[in-house]
């Protein structure tokens, strides 16, 4: 049943989609800047589905949103480049970067009724959305029922004169994925979109996300806290903790041999993998660090079981582990893995 | 073992609309039933989980037990008294017993009380004058693993794991025989999680209290309870011992339930079941088996009749209602 | 009860780092100052009068402001320095006896239909907007005209009119706080509404009340000022800010410090109470507070 991506192992050289380059980005607040993301690279390769996943206050969200350009006013990209499609989204004017929004680049959120307009109809909205499109309004009547109907919005056509209230959060949620795919985005860009919703439903907005993915061949970044949407979902995934990827790599290889032990630990604490009744759960020692000012050595070492000496001096640097794996961990330098 | 709280055929409805509004609209039945005809019984000491989506009842059965909510029908018996339809002042000495954690940790904490004082309101409540609250709040934090000088702290100045640690030392304050969880883990990252039912599980063992659990995720309960019952439209659907249902899960929903958070392994994700359609509104309660409508095994029998509580043959204490048990 | 008083100082210091903004907010302080001033003027008014206030003919008519009479005197030769002394407890004592008593009233009304049974709850809404709907200066026409113009008919216009407006908020709030969780958690533990409504509702409802009322104060004192300036208010010759605008007016030509010492008292406690209002609000509205 799994589809085999074709892209997904090829080493080709061609550029990648959206490639985010040594981003720093700080918020401004009255005690004084937090670091809120430190130093990310990461590659979004065409049709292929990058999942982001980390705890709370690890800084996915806010990536997800540098890269839309929906960030508070307090917030400073402070280094980095973010490249989509070739071009810098962070030196474009902001006009051309607009344009982008709602055309190449789309977007889902954690609530569905926030991200609807409660006083227009789905109808309106679904038109709205297609503005860049140069067709006729019956025209994009027509696009717009489709989608809601490979959604699996039931009788689409009497239904779109409804207001957002009159539909379920399930169906809220496949009303967001209509309206972002619309506009055949080459990057949608999901952040969280499942979290509102019961288990059941959780499972059928996966499985649409990947179905419509496939057939439209867009690439997705998807931020989760859910490990197993993002097993099932993404090609490759990202690590995030306090502000930086710590770990980054094809599905298989983060979820069958991590490399970090903050993506041990996650893996470890998830209690879906824990076959026997156990009345002792694994935990993470500690607690997430404070991101105010700047601090000297590797983020993760206050809570890692294997932290040594030079943890605390040192800010790990990236080293790779086979083609498409790598980890901020100085402990892969000392086992003489790979370096970089 | 002994039974503690034995809830009977209990019931509970809700008004949907005003009965003039009712009158106009020619609704019949301006009613919903949020539970329906639920039995169950926790004996001394041991941890029962209600599980369920959002609208199955089960929030609305541990409120009931408590008594923020009104049964329509049935009965709560704790401790072999009747206390369903006992007034708020008749139920006080019944509320030293037993206490609830709810949903949200820093919601369910006064915002403008420190964390001391928010540890002394049970005190307070039951009128324990003579006691040291500062000395109690203390005790209570080392209990629940916090810092003793969290005692001076706000909940907004509280992450939500601490919140989650005071909200369960205040329920703890007076050493109760049940304590009802409402989604204990909810809003918590998985690392946070753990702790937090670590912490339960133990101060379970130390202080022998029973536990209600109210949750949608099968794998806190999983490692947690001793008994579960899986709950959809306001009803059990599958009654047992916790392992036996994870073993050998008898309703399809329960199964699709079980599978929606496995293992997460990019390899073996092909067992997720996915359901069709979503929860049916509790205003339309479908006929015959409430689940037909997204079952995957629904034949003409499913549409029309209402299957009653079968049990397992070789364990007596498993029950389920489906006319085709896997 | 014994457990209310136990909390009492903790809520206090929940307002602590508020109290400290509130330092630094100029309008605020200066606003503070202001309200502090005009109601020690109000208090010791006897101990700083000049003339007799009321006593005609202490000199000339419309006297220009001297050393003797330092705002100059009325056309029937009154001090008018004296009069606007004396004539700030007039406003006061209206602004504190009327909203403090229709504060009282809308509280307890308020916290009843927001807590209370669904039909007493309408019945009280249904009275409250009854009484908001009389456009307000006929219902006070009509109220003057009825008991005659006196301080009580003013007070009682002002007591009936804002207390609907004070019962709404309350009642808003107490509704909002009565489905909050942590009020649920607090009768899952056991406690009556006395004690809800004691430790829980009130300390969160009486902080937007204080706003809403240091904010009308200033529209009081400018009905107060303008009934006594229709007639309606206090009898002559009782000093009144009003009353001594109403004077004024007639000899704006020959005396104009007459109506400027009239109204400026009326201005800066306008400005008091207004500033203090929006300090109040900061804060006991936490999303206002800037740090934290």
């Amino acid at each position: 049943m799994r589809h085999e991506d074709p892209t997904s192992h090829s080493s080709a050289p061609s550029p990648p989609l959206l490639e985010i380059r040594g981003l720093d980005l700080d918020f401004g607040t009255p005690r004084g800047r937090v670091h809120a993301l430190r130093n990310i690279s990461l590659n979004v390769p065409a049709a292929q589905v990058v999942g982001i996943v980390g705890e709370s206050g690890s800084g996915k969200s806010t990536l997800a949103y540098t890269v839309m350009g929906l960030l508070p006013q307090n917030a400073v990209v402070t280094a980095g480049n973010i490249l989509f499609e070739g071009r810098d989204l962070l030196e474009m004017p902001s006009q051309t970067r607009r344009n982008l929004l709602g055309n190449r680049l789309s977007m889902i959120f954690q609530d569905p009724m926030t991200a609807l307009n409660p006083v227009r109809t789905i109808e309106g909205q679904m038109i709205d959305i297609q503005h860049h499109e140069k067709i006729s309004r019956s025209e994009k009547r027509s696009l717009a029922i489709q989608m809601l109907h490979r959604v699996g919005i039931p009788d689409p056509q009497s239904r779109m004169g409804g207001y957002p209230h009159h539909f379920s959060g399930g169906m809220r949620q496949r009303i967001c994925i209509a309206m972002a795919l619309l506009v055949k985005p080459a990057l949608l860009i999901a952040d969280e979109p499942t979290t509102a919703l019961d288990a059941t439903l959780e499972v059928q907005i996966i499985h649409l996300l990947k179905d419509l993915q496939k057939e439209i061949g867009c690439s997705v970044l998807f931020v989760s806290h859910h490990l197993g949407a993002v097993a099932e979902l993404c090609d490759r995934v990202a690590v995030m903790y306090a502000g930086e990827v710590v770990e980054q790599g094809g599905v298989r290889d983060i979820f069958h041999n991590p490399a970090h032990p903050y993506t041990r630990a996650l893996l470890e604490c998830d209690p879906g993998r824990i076959r026997q009744k156990t009345r002792t759960l694994p935990t993470i020692r500690g607690e997430v660090p404070n991101l105010l000012g700047s601090k000297e050595g590797c983020i993760f070492q206050p809570r890692c079981p294997q932290a040594f000496g030079r943890c605390t001096q040192d800010t790990p640097i990236e080293y790779r582990i086979g083609v498409e794996q790598a980890a901020r961990c100085h402990l892969l330098n000392e086992k003489g893995l790979v370096s970089r | 073992m002994s039974g503690l709280l034995r809830v009977q055929d209990l019931s509970v409805r809700f008004r949907t609309m005003g009965s003039l509004k009712a009158l106009a609209t020619g609704t019949k039945d301006p009613y919903i039933d949020a539970a329906c005809g639920v039995s169950f019984d926790i004996r001394k000491g041991e941890t029962l989980a209600l599980v369920g989506e959002s609208g199955s009842g089960k929030s609305t059965i541990a409120r009931t037990v408590i008594g923020l909510q009104r049964a329509t029908s049935g009965s709560i018996i704790f401790d072999g008294q009747e206390i369903g339809a006992l007034s708020g002042s008749e139920r006080k000495p019944y509320l030293r017993r037993m206490a609830m954690m709810f949903q949200d940790p820093i919601a369910s904490l006064s915002p403008r009380l420190t964390v001391r004082s928010l540890l002394g309101e049970p005190f307070r409540i039951h009128g324990l004058r003579d006691i040291d609250a500062a000395a109690e709040a203390a005790r209570l934090l080392r209990m629940v693993g916090l810092p003793e000088d969290f005692a001076c702290r706000y909940p907004h100045q509280l992450s939500g794991g601490q919140a989650r640690r005071v909200g369960i030392a205040r329920a703890l304050a007076l050493n109760p025989d049940l304590l009802i969880a409402d989604e204990p883990t909810a809003g918590l990252d998985v690392s946070v999680q753990g702790e937090v039912l670590n912490l339960l599980a133990r101060l379970q063992n130390e202080l022998g209290m029973a536990i209600l659990i109210i949750t949608h995720n099968l794998n806190v309960v999983r490692h947690m309870t001793d008994r579960m019952a899986i709950m959809y439209l306001g009803r059990f659907i599958e009654v047992g011992s916790t392992e036996l249902i994870f073993e050998h899960p008898r309703h399809p929903y329960t199964q699709a339930l079980l599978a929606a958070n496995p293992d997460p392994d990019p390899d073996a994700v092909l067992n997720r079941i996915e359901l069709k359609g979503e929860v049916p509104s509790l205003m339309r309660r479908p006929t015959g088996c409430e689940f037909h409508t997204r079952c995957r095994y629904a034949q003409d029998i499913c549409r029309r009749v209402f299957p009653d509580h079968s049990t397992s043959s070789d364990h007596t204490e498993h029950s389920f209602r489906c006319h085709f048990p896997a | 009860m014994a457990s209310v008083e136990t909390t009492r100082p903790e809520t206090n210091v929940a307002i602590g780092p508020g109290l400290q903004q509130f330092r630094k907010n100029r309008l605020g302080m200066l606003g503070a100052a202001l309200v502090t001033l005009i109601t020690a003027i109000a208090i010791f008014a006897p101990l700083m009068i000049m003339h007799d206030p009321v006593r005609i003919m202490v000199g000339p008519r419309l006297a220009d402001p001297s050393l003797h009479y330092l705002l100059g005197t009325d056309q029937l030769g009154r001090d008018t320095f004296s009069r606007i002394i004396m004539g700030s407890r007039i406003p006061l004592l209206v602004a504190f006896v009327s909203l403090g008593s229709s504060l009282a009233v809308g509280l307890v009304l308020g916290l009843i239909a927001g807590f209370g049974p669904r039909w007493l709850d309408n019945l009280l809404v249904l009275f409250f907007d009854t009484i908001r709907s009389f456009p307000g200066i006929i219902f006070a026409l009509a109220m003057v005209a009825l008991l005659g113009p006196s301080l009580a008919s003013v007070i009682l216009v002002i007591a009936i009119t804002s207390m609907p407006i004070y019962a709404r908020v309350v009642r808003t709030q107490t509704e909002a706080l009565r489905s909050s969780e942590y009020v649920a958690a607090e009768r899952s533990m056991g406690a009556g509404t006395t004690r809800i409504l004691a430790v829980h509702v009130l300390p969160n409802v009486i902080g937007p009340l204080l706003i809403l009322v240091s904010m009308d104060v200033p529209a009081v004192i400018a009905v107060e000022a303008g009934l006594s300036f229709l007639g309606m208010g206090v009898r002559p010759p009782t000093p009144d800010w009003g009353a001594i605008l109403n004077d004024g007016f007639n000899y704006i030509d020959k005396a104009p410090w007459l109506v400027i010492a009239g109204g400026i008292p009326i201005v800066l406690a306008t400005l008091g109470f207004t500033f203090l209002g929006e300090a109040l609000r900061e804060i006991f509205d936490p999303k206002l507070r800037k740090d934290l």
